[in-house]
């Protein structure tokens, strides 16, 4: 008797176990946990698993079971279709995706920063080189004069701005010379140059060079029975040169001075290594936090044919018509 | 109609260099190299935007001064700072001897360990052992640069902007890249199939904000107004935003 009422025990507590058991296999929820999908931005369908839930972002998917699924962000204009595979876990779930915009969006967008970079690289290229006309006459008619030192230092100053790099200047002027103008007026105190002024002096500096040479070639084109001819009328050397040789000499060099114009609107990009904010400056910048370089530097190359090559026609155009004429 | 222009010209040239001397007194101009998230950066509207930025802001709040933020290029920065185009420098720029030889640096305001970010298929490289031999690539000039250049046998490829030196990752055409870790992992986010890979036993650095080594007037004020925002919770508030503690 004792040996049955352990049996009926013993089946009590197995029976009982089981029951718990099962119980407990009842009360766990169904596996359903919620997911909440957002985008920057908003306004993407929601598809889970490759079904669309009709769901638009940001919006919460509830009854989801856990385990991995595969999220996907479609048909938002202008962006692209953006996939994630998530591994939803009970409870509450967030999942937040940027998407990339499509590139021909993408580059609608920095179009406007870029063209103001543009602007910038345009408004210094016209100044430079104006500057360098400026400067280069007076260099190149100091070349040709009968005066040795005059001579020798517009010599100095062509060939030095000639025989470096165009950055290599502009990193001497910009980081270069404060400390050396600091000691020469300013107690050791380095005077900073702001980017903007360093671009220019450096850009005109280097601009004056090569006009200089430019210049120096038309007024040696002239026929030298035009000076001789100048001078027996009683005219000076500096009369001659100004109402004589120089007119003539300009005329004839109009198109080497388109082509360095149309070669300083490129060279001008090299001032983004001193921050200066034209249009090379101002991609480096987007790239940055983009991270899209193809599209960003074929834009800034198309910007760049879209300046130069009117200028291209333009100096053409000039070479045939003053051919012409001669 | 020439001498006009050139008249003209000459004055508008004039009127920028002297554009800087119209501030007011009250102002701090700032440099910054803007390609480094979420330290500094500037985003689509044009406003500079960052950790360093928000900091600088409150700096220059608690100092009552105006607020004048330059960007500028990394590898000028110092010369730029010496040279007196601003008058400090905040750039997640890392406090070393080397460069307190040149200048000097506020109190520290954030810490950072240097990290390699490799392809998230690349099993073969697990620590700074691993680069040897390898390309690595880092932003000129800082301290991971500079750690990464100290291994032997590894081969450096050094850019002018942090991203440039992912995205020669991104483009296969390096192995690894050396870099801070909250930079790291704010380009491990925005680039997928990259991944992070802490270094063990490495020193943590410091960031600080730069002035020029005569200018112990201004660093003063700078630490008087970081110790003001230590006290007032608020410099943590900052960080616990960029870094929530995981």
């Amino acid at each position: 008797m004792f040996i049955v009422k352990q049996y009926y025990c013993l089946k009590f507590v197995i029976l009982f176990l089981l029951l718990g058991t099962f119980s407990v296999f009842l009360s766990v929820p169904t596996q359903a946990a919620e997911l909440t999908v957002n985008s920057k931005p908003s306004g993407a369908e929601i598809w889970l698993d490759g079904v669309n839930t009709g769901h638009v972002t940001p919006s919460t998917l509830s009854e989801i079971t856990e385990g991995p699924h595969l999220i996907e962000l479609r048909n938002l204009r202008h962006y692209r279709n953006e996939k994630r595979n998530l591994a939803v876990k009970p409870g509450h779930n967030t999942l937040t995706i940027n998407i990339p915009e499509r590139s021909l969006y993408y580059m609608w967008l920095s179009l406007p920063a870029l063209l103001m970079g543009a602007l910038m690289t345009l408004f210094l290229t016209v100044v430079a080189v104006f500057n360098g006309i400026l400067i280069g006459t007076l260099a190149g008619v100091a070349r040709v004069i009968h005066n040795k030192i005059i001579n020798i230092c517009s010599g100095v100053y062509v060939d030095f701005i000639r025989g470096t790099p165009l950055l290599v200047q502009i990193f001497m002027i910009h980081f270069g010379s404060p400390p050396l103008l600091g000691m020469l007026f300013n107690n050791g105190q380095p005077i900073p140059l702001n980017p903007f002024l360093s671009a220019l002096l450096a850009l005109s500096i280097n601009s004056g060079a090569y006009v200089a040479e430019i210049i120096r070639a038309g007024i040696q084109s002239i026929d030298k029975g035009q000076m001789e001819a100048a001078r027996s009328l009683g005219m000076t050397y500096r009369q001659s040169m100004q109402h004589i040789i120089l007119p003539q000499a300009l005329k004839r060099v109009i198109p080497p001075l388109g082509n360095e114009f149309i070669a300083m609107l490129k060279d001008s990009s090299l001032v983004s290594v001193i921050g200066m904010e034209e249009i090379v400056r101002k991609a480096q910048v987007i790239v940055t936090r983009s991270y899209r370089p193809t599209e960003t530097w074929l834009e800034v190359g198309m910007i760049f044919l879209v300046m130069t090559i009117p200028f291209t026609r333009i100096v053409a155009r000039l070479e045939r018509r003053l051919k012409v004429n001669d | 109609m020439k001498k006009f222009l050139s008249l003209a010209l000459v004055l508008s040239i004039i009127v920028f260099m002297f554009s800087g001397c119209l501030q007011s007194k009250k102002t701090l101009n700032v440099g910054t190299d803007a390609t480094y998230e979420p330290f500094e950066s500037i985003d689509e509207s044009g406003n500079f935007v960052g950790f360093d930025m928000e900091l600088i802001k409150m700096v220059a709040a608690e100092m009552k001064m105006e607020l004048n933020l330059q960007n500028v290029n990394w590898d000028g920065i110092i010369p730029g700072l010496i040279n007196g185009n601003y008058d400090c420098l905040i750039s997640a720029m890392t406090i070393t001897e080397e460069r307190q030889k040149e200048i000097s640096f506020s109190d520290p305001y954030f810490s950072i360990k240097q990290v390699i970010v490799v392809k998230e298929e690349n099993d073969r490289i697990k620590t700074p052992a691993d680069l040897v031999g390898k390309t690595v690539t880092a932003q000129i000039g800082t301290t991971g640069d500079l750690y990464a250049s100290e291994i032997r046998g590894i081969k450096m490829k050094r850019f002018d902007t942090n991203p440039q030196a992912v995205q020669e990752l991104l483009n296969n055409n390096a192995d690894a890249v050396v870099m801070d870790d909250l930079v790291a992992s704010e380009a491990v986010s925005k680039n997928p199939g990259l991944k992070m890979i802490d270094i063990t036993d490495i020193e943590t650095e410091y960031y600080g904000i730069g002035v020029k080594k005569e200018d112990t007037e201004l660093l003063e004020k700078i630490n008087a107004a970081l110790e003001a925002l230590k006290n007032n919770g608020k410099l943590d508030e900052l960080t616990r935003k960029y870094k929530p503690a995981n």
